[in-house]
């Protein structure tokens, strides 16, 4: 039986693809050049909009693919009653969302994701996002979170990922996109 | 060298209020907390918990989430809730309560990203649920939800506060693990 530590060499189940922190404010941030040689991506994003409003959303496309193959289905909470928007042949992955200018000072977002079998050639590209975007109010609207299932209707391997802003706004310094490959068993 | 770390876990070997992590690396880019608990007052259904930073006890939190709690088998209940000025990250229906009997945990999950950055308030997002049994409400709910720490401060202790207002105490058993993940 072929049991894990039988083998020579064991690889790490998480790795660091890339990692990046805003030195300035930037309107697209991109992980590129991503290697097949993992199982499972996986990111976490602490960043901010410099739009004028409490809230924007993060829009994600991979393989600088433009087209209209893109579909995702969210459900999201903004200090308000849980509701629900889904979206098919759009040109890219809406609306996971971040605090906006209009949050308190200084207050970043979270989001984290996976993209399971991102380097598979046979299926869609299916992919989970969890955001949120705090901030010290109880105003509708004043703060959200969202869980967000999408797909990219492609079978290529991702090697790709932009993250822009939804109305093309600029995330603030000091964001950071964190990227990892996780591997399963050998 | 691992990228994702267990840098504390706790076991309850008896009930207690609280669970205290001090010291805590700067080796890190993220922290991920993942808790299994209930609560040891028999007469609650559901419990709830805070978070502190640093052993700030002060109005420096906000945040909401928003619940999922099964009152019977064919309907939900549905809202959500926020505030401001609250003494802690506040956490709400992820975990049951002792009516379940001690055996009934919930699990809880919490990202803190970039927990260093002095440019950054520290904001947090988690999740969890729990099932009960029997014919007490809720049988069972999730809950998700964020909060954000007025304070640029990095994070080198966390604070996990059962029900803040009430004085009451995790049952025996509960875990929780502090995990670092690394960015490099």
């Amino acid at each position: 039986m072929d049991t894990v530590w039988d083998k020579e060499f064991i690889m790490a189940v998480w790795n660091v693809i890339q990692h990046t922190e805003l030195g300035a404010s930037a309107a697209t941030v991109t992980h590129g050049s991503i290697s097949g040689s993992y199982d499972h991506l996986y990111g976490i994003i602490s960043c901010r909009s410099d739009q004028s409003a409490y809230t924007n959303s993060i829009m994600v496309q991979f393989n600088n693919d433009t087209g209209g193959n893109y579909g995702f289905t969210d459900i999201q909470s903004a200090n308000n009653t849980p509701s629900a928007y889904s979206q098919d042949g759009a040109t890219q992955i809406g609306y996971p969302n971040v605090p906006a200018a209009s949050a308190l000072a200084d207050t970043f977002g979270v989001i984290e994701y996976w993209i399971p079998h991102y380097s598979n050639t046979a299926n869609f590209k299916p992919c989970f996002f969890k955001a949120a975007a705090p901030n010290v109010s109880t105003t509708a609207s004043q703060a959200a979170m969202k869980f967000t299932g999408a797909i990219w209707e492609s079978t290529a391997a991702i090697t790709e990922i932009d993250f822009t802003l939804n109305g093309g706004h600029d995330y603030v310094q000091y964001s950071t996109f964190t990227l990892y490959g996780i591997n399963g068993a050998g | 060298m691992a990228i994702i770390e267990a840098i504390k876990s706790v076991y309850l070997e008896a009930d207690a209020s609280s669970v205290d992590w001090t010291s805590i690396p700067t080796t890190y880019e993220h922290l991920m907390i993942r808790g299994t608990a209930t609560e040891e007052y028999s007469a609650a259904d559901r419990s709830d918990f805070g978070l502190r930073f640093n052993g700030d006890t002060g109005d420096n939190y906000g945040g909401a989430h928003s619940i999922n709690a099964l009152e019977t088998t064919v309907s939900y209940t549905n809202s959500a809730g926020a505030g401001t000025s609250l003494a802690q990250v506040y956490i709400n229906y992820t975990l049951p309560g002792g009516k379940f009997g001690p055996f009934n945990v919930g699990c809880t999950q919490v990202l803190i990203p970039d927990y260093l950055n002095t440019n950054k308030n520290t904001s947090v997002w988690f999740g969890g649920g729990f099932t009960g049994d029997g014919s007490n409400e809720p049988r069972a709910a999730n809950s998700f939800g964020h909060s954000v720490w007025d304070s640029t401060a990095a994070i080198n202790q966390i604070t996990i506060v059962d029900t803040p207002w009430s004085s009451k105490n995790f049952a025996r058993g509960a875990q929780w693990t502090l995990y670092g993940i690394k960015s490099s």
